[in-house]
């Protein structure tokens, strides 16, 4: 059963992505904050971590991805490196400030804006999870 | 080479070639009057040296030319060019002594010609070499006179004088001679130094205009005024000390020519600045002696940094007083008034390069704070809206059991106002950001205008081929680059497209591209419901939509023209509208072409 562990701080949001989620078998956990989310991920061990750019500050979400991808061996979340990121946005479309998956810029698996349906969410969940992590085959 | 070489050289090096064209003239005009007067007049002088002497200056002038060929081809130095002239000077006094002693030695009547060389020596050379120069022509005429009087050269009587004996007579002529001589030589260096002087005080002024001009960047305005200051007035360094907003303190924002230890406390409360404030009272300040005027508030300071002398003056703009000028100098009385006024001119300039400087840096600030805060609003309206529509797809997805139709009616008519209201959003805040980032705007290039339309092209093509709208690309100019944003490009021809298939019902959408002159010209056709000809002036109106628009179809924002117009004006374009109602509409962009 795949663990899926989101971190928002809009309740609102987290509903509407909590519901298509569980009603197709995924275990669901979410966080208000960044620092609430990184502390419960050794708990937790999510197959998928889904996040919000913007939280308490502009671009708290590319800071935990930062964090989580650290390349340090004795960082602590070095055993969850290779965690799956999807990032939920709604500044994408008009801010000049565009962010692309790359491993030179931000770690993140794939962007989706927030207003995707939740057909275009499950899709993109499911492929992530299905998705070969190279840095399982480095490790 | 060129950029080291003062007025005086380039003029000297100009002048090299003046005085070769010259020198044919007077070769032409010896022989001519020779001629003249021994035939025409039947003066009984001896024609044959006098003819000598005038196809002398032809050979001499004839070798110097080929000798200045070979130094130009050659580029030789600045240097060398000096000799040149200096020695084109010295074979012309030789045949001018040849002349005066053929046409009647100290009773010759060409003895006045020798003022023109003294001229153009005094006024072209170095001076410590024009007065060498200018040394050789008493010499030589003293020679001349002496030998004819003690009969060491025969003397010719063309006026049957026999004056060349008299004494009293040779020693006047030569004592006002070389009187006459170096008072002409004084007078000409005199002048000749006040303009040289002046030129350079206005090419100084001139570049310190130019390069402190050519950039908006306080930074760069300030350094550059310094340094042309610096290099115009040829001193040890200068300093701009700028008041700070409340006007307390004078604060260093730009220096050359000054130790890192000098700066550090360079800038001071008003109150202890007894120069500046004089300085600042609207005239410019002298200091001769820096290190004992007791005006100057640290003299050992001043004395380590080996400023001798200080010139002072305000910069003043179109709002008042902004700061401070000054110019440094190594030694004791450095500054002459004449200094300080090129200051004056240089600062006068200089406040106002610094105004608009300051003002730009403001306007930068606040464009740039608006686009943040465009940014800000962008995640605060988008996120609830899209929140919003993804909790209503969870209910429409019948996540939470399944729906009536009359549930479903109702989500349906949800979704629809949402949809709107999220595009309503995306265009103000795309019409807001691009008015935004007028200055803080990406870096622009070349784009190929036809690369868009195609992208375009295939990304409408599906949508209008199931309204059963035929798309079609006309492409008479492929290579039609422009200047610009390839996404703002989009969003422009992409706006009219999206209009163009969206207000036609059936027929045909038409995108075409030609080249007028140095425009590319792009047309958006279709042949749709067309403008009321009395809505046509506000299309372009934010929010404004013809009533036959709103009947025909009930999305849209009235924004998406708005942006269009804003797009095209930014890119110095022009856009015009032809249209009938029922027949159609064409938009005809024109946009300044890159040449290829």
């Amino acid at each position: 059963m795949p663990r899926i562990l989101m971190i928002d701080d809009d309740p609102d949001i987290v509903l509407a992505v909590r519901i298509p989620l569980e009603s197709c078998g995924h275990t669901f956990f979410s966080a208000q904050s960044g620092r609430e989310g990184l502390s419960m991920i050794p708990t937790v061990k999510p197959d998928l971590i889904i996040l919000d750019v913007m939280m308490e500050s502009y671009t708290e979400g590319f800071h935990i991805s930062l964090t989580l991808r650290n390349p340090s061996p004795d960082s602590e979340y070095a055993p969850y490196r290779s965690i799956p990121i999807l990032v939920l946005t709604s500044i994408h479309a008009t801010t000049p400030l565009r962010f692309s998956p790359d491993d030179d810029y931000l770690p993140i698996d794939a962007f989706l804006e927030k207003s995707a349906s939740p057909g275009e969410l499950l899709a993109k969940v499911n492929e992530l999870l299905r998705a070969p992590r190279s840095l399982e085959v480095e490790s | 080479m060129d950029h080291e070489r003062t007025i005086a050289q380039q003029e000297l090096i100009n002048s090299v070639d003046w005085l070769i064209r010259l020198r044919w003239v007077a070769a032409a005009a010896v022989i001519a009057l020779t001629f003249i007067l021994t035939v025409g007049f039947g003066l009984p002088i001896p024609a044959l040296p006098l003819y000598v002497v005038g196809g002398g200056l032809f050979v001499y002038n004839l070798a110097l030319r080929r000798i200045l060929r070979w130094i130009r081809e050659n580029r030789k130095s600045d240097i060398l060019h000096e000799w040149f002239a200096l020695t084109q000077i010295g074979l012309d006094w030789v045949a001018m002594t040849f002349l005066i002693h053929h046409s009647g030695g100290v009773c010759s009547p060409v003895l006045v010609f020798f003022m023109f060389h003294i001229t153009i020596a005094s006024l072209l050379l170095p001076h410590d070499r024009a007065f060498l120069d200018v040394a050789l022509a008493p010499l030589l005429m003293i020679e001349v006179a002496l030998y004819e009087y003690y009969g060491l050269l025969p003397h010719v009587a063309v006026f049957g004088e026999t004056l060349y004996r008299n004494p009293v007579y040779v020693a006047a002529v030569l004592f006002f001679f070389t009187c006459a001589v170096y008072v002409m030589a004084y007078v000409s260096m005199a002048i000749s130094k006040r303009l040289r002087r002046r030129e350079e005080e206005i090419t100084g002024v001139y570049e310190s205009v130019r390069t402190t001009t050519s950039t908006l960047e306080l930074d760069k305005v300030l350094n550059r005024l310094t340094e042309a200051t610096t290099r115009a007035l040829k001193c040890k360094g200068a300093s701009i000390r700028l008041l700070n907003p409340s006007g307390s303190h004078l604060l260093m924002k730009a220096a050359c020519g000054l130790s890192r230890n000098y700066l550090d406390h360079a800038s001071i409360p008003l109150a202890s600045a007894v120069i500046d404030r004089e300085a600042l009272s609207g005239k410019t300040v002298l200091i001769a002696d820096a290190p004992h005027d007791e005006r100057v508030r640290h003299p050992d300071q001043v004395r380590e940094e080996g400023i001798q002398s200080i010139l002072s003056t305000p910069l003043v703009g179109k709002q008042g007083l902004i700061g401070v000028l000054r110019a440094y100098g190594g030694r004791g009385h450095r500054f002459t008034p004449d200094d300080g006024n090129f200051l004056a001119a240089v600062a006068a300039h200089g406040a106002v390069a610094i105004e608009n400087a300051l003002a730009y840096g403001v306007l930068r600030d606040l464009d740039r704070q608006k686009s943040q805060f465009v940014r800000m609003v962008t995640h605060e309206l988008r996120s609830p809206v899209q929140v919003a529509q993804n909790l209503v797809g969870v209910l429409s997805n019948e996540y939470l059991g399944e729906l009536d139709p009359k549930q479903t009616d109702v989500i349906a008519r949800i979704q629809r106002r949402l949809q709107y209201l999220q595009n309503l959003v995306d265009d103000l805040l795309n019409l807001a950001a691009a008015k935004a980032d007028v200055l803080t705007s990406p870096e622009r290039s070349r784009v190929k205008l036809v690369d868009v339309l195609k992208d375009l092209y295939d990304r409408f093509e599906t949508v209008a081929r199931l309204k059963g709208i035929k798309l079609v690309l006309q492409c008479a100019e492929p290579a039609s680059d422009v200047w610009g944003l390839r996404d703002e490009l989009d969003s422009l021809f992409g706006n009219l497209l999206d209009n163009a298939i969206k207000y036609t019902e059936q027929g045909t959408a038409c995108l075409r591209v030609r080249r007028e002159g140095e425009a590319v010209r792009v047309d958006v056709s279709d042949s749709g419901i067309g403008i009321p000809e009395a809505a046509l002036p506000h299309v372009f109106d934010e929010f404004f939509r013809a009533e036959n628009a709103r009947q025909f179809e009930e999305r849209g924002t009235g924004l998406g023209l708005a942006i269009v117009k804003d797009l095209v004006s930014r890119y110095e374009g022009k856009i015009e509208v032809q249209s009938r109602k029922n027949q159609g509409t064409t938009f005809s962009v024109w946009l300044p072409m890159v040449p290829a």
